[in-house]
């Protein structure tokens, strides 16, 4: 079944120089399945995520032959039609908890907040679910952390606040923009490893955004590959290895890791061919 | 064995009643690279710091290439032979200032002659051609900022680098790049590197030795083939290398 189908997508923003364009005729299907995007900086990676969002900026332009969201043409959507989607049915985790909570609210009444905007609940059946939602990101104290505001956690801790408040209304697609990023090594495997479990266990889709081609391939099915724009290479996690563009095999190469000794290490020669 | 490019004895660090460093003591050789690995909060950038004279040290001693150093202050000589690079590139180079004022500034607190010809080459050096010289840090990408900055200490000649995540903020394929470079510089230069990282990877590739840091204290040192034989003791340094090895689905 497919859950979201983007055909040539393109963002472009209007600059004091120029048109940018960030996204460049993009395509893919997303099911109830783990789709990695992978990219630098600049590859166009989020803006891909932010378009089906709905949040790009006001001043960028975006064009598709097709952005549809389980039926929904997503271009046609007025405001108040994505609003609904946001938060009830399109989830997003951004990656730094730090800037992306907001820090006069508590962290208990943000979640509480999110529920409330898309469910007629009562206040105590709302708490009762924010509560049941923090245990299920595993924060072992959520009636503590339910009172704390953003600046009082931990970047863990924060990052599965962040998640708990998006699964809340059980959405069916999920868009994780550099979820482990900002946080400690062994922090981050606990995370995903949060993230993982909730993602299998309510069968959502998931579109997991990073630079780290590594990880991604680690925890998604499959991997798309974004270098200025455009796909250059989409394929299984596990055919990784056998991946065929040079831009996709520069970025396997070029991590240090413990017990290869290259030096120097293998960088990328861009080329601009590669743009096209 | 010669005298240590960088001596610390049972450093303490205070913040108001928080020990950030509780008596660590490292040596570092010259020509060696050094490496520390830990999480936030570990310790590992405050000890940088300290060294740098960036913060005050409660307790221990702080050698350098056999001179000995005060808790807090440094002279002008220090800082010759001592220079640091830090991780965020976007907060370390000033706003305003184009990238020939940024080199010239230090050129011109060391009292060094032939500016010019200096400057051309230290940005020929970290691979940006003069083309770079007179934009401002906005206009740069984090990966040129971060070799801005490494041109920045390199160019009064120090003979220790002090390295504080040089290359966390940027991408993996930038990392390469800086990795490259700065290891390029250490073989040029003769350099003692004393670097930072919560990479287990980026660590054991640029280091002769390395120390994990937990919680303010040296948990253990060793050598990045150990991580290969697994020939360490401490379980903090084994949670470390399976994070370094990535996500697996059990």
């Amino acid at each position: 079944m497919t859950l979201l189908s983007v055909d040539n997508l393109r963002v472009t923003f209007p600059t004091r120089t120029g048109r940018v364009e960030a996204v460049r005729g993009v395509s893919f299907t997303l099911g109830k399945e783990r789709l990695g995007i992978v990219g630098e900086s600049g590859s166009g990676k989020s803006q891909t995520g932010r378009a089906i969002m709905g949040l790009t900026p006001k001043q960028a332009e975006i064009s598709a032959d097709r952005l549809e969201f389980s039926g929904i043409d997503l271009l046609k959507a007025s405001d108040k039609e994505r609003r609904a989607l946001r938060g009830r049915r399109v989830g997003m985790i951004l990656q730094d908890p730090k800037y992306s909570l907001n820090p006069v609210m508590t962290i208990g009444r943000q979640i509480i907040e999110t529920l409330q905007t898309h469910e007629r609940i009562s206040n105590r059946e709302a708490r009762e679910r924010a509560l049941v939602m923090l245990e299920a990101v595993q924060i072992r104290d959520p009636g503590r952390v339910f009172d704390l505001y953003p600046h009082e956690v931990s970047g863990g801790m924060g990052q599965r606040a962040m998640i708990a408040m998006m699964l809340v209304c059980g959405p069916e697609l999920l868009i994780a923009d550099e979820p482990t990023s900002a946080l400690d090594v062994t922090v981050q495997l606990d995370v995903l490893n949060i993230l993982d479990k909730l993602v299998a266990d309510r069968g959502m889709g998931l579109i997991f955004i990073s630079h780290d081609l590594r990880l991604v391939s680690s925890f998604c099915d499959r991997v798309i590959v974004m270098y200025a724009g455009r796909i250059v290479e989409e394929l299984p996690s596990a055919d990784l290895k056998s991946a065929k563009h040079p831009y996709t095999q520069g970025l396997l190469n070029c991590l240090p890791t413990v017990g290869s000794d290259r030096h120097p290490l293998p960088t990328l020669e861009r080329q601009e061919a590669w743009r096209l | 064995m010669s005298e240590p490019a960088v001596l610390i004895r049972d450093m303490r660090v205070v913040f108001d009643d928080y020990m950030a460093l509780k008596d660590v003591s490292i040596a570092v050789q010259p020509k060696e690279s050094f490496g520390i690995v830990g999480e936030s909060g570990s310790g590992k950038s405050t000890l940088l710091r300290a060294i740098a004279g960036l913060n005050a040290f409660e307790a221990g001693t702080l050698e350098i290439n056999g001179k000995t150093y005060p808790a807090r202050g440094r002279d002008k000589a220090f800082y010759r032979t001592v220079q640091m690079v830090f991780q965020d590139p976007y907060g370390s180079l000033h706003p305003r200032q184009t990238v020939d004022r940024l080199l010239l500034e230090p050129l011109a607190i060391h009292g060094f002659d032939n500016t010019e010809a200096r400057i051309a080459r230290a940005l020929d050096e970290v691979g940006l051609g003069t083309g770079f010289r007179f934009r401002y840090s906005h206009q740069l990408s984090g990966g040129q900022r971060q070799r801005i900055a490494i041109a920045r200490a390199l160019i009064v000649e120090p003979k220790i680098l002090l390295l504080d995540e040089p290359t966390s903020a940027l991408d993996a394929s930038i990392q390469a790049e800086i990795l490259n470079l700065l290891e390029q510089a250490r073989r040029d230069r003769d350099l003692t590197f004393l670097m930072v990282s919560h990479d287990l990877g980026v660590v054991s590739h640029m280091c002769d030795r390395l120390a994990v840091m937990r919680g303010g204290e040296v948990v253990e040192t060793i050598l990045p083939d150990s991580l290969v034989t697994r020939d360490f003791s401490a379980d903090y340094t084994r949670q470390l290398l399976v994070a370094s090895e990535g996500f697996r689905r059990d």
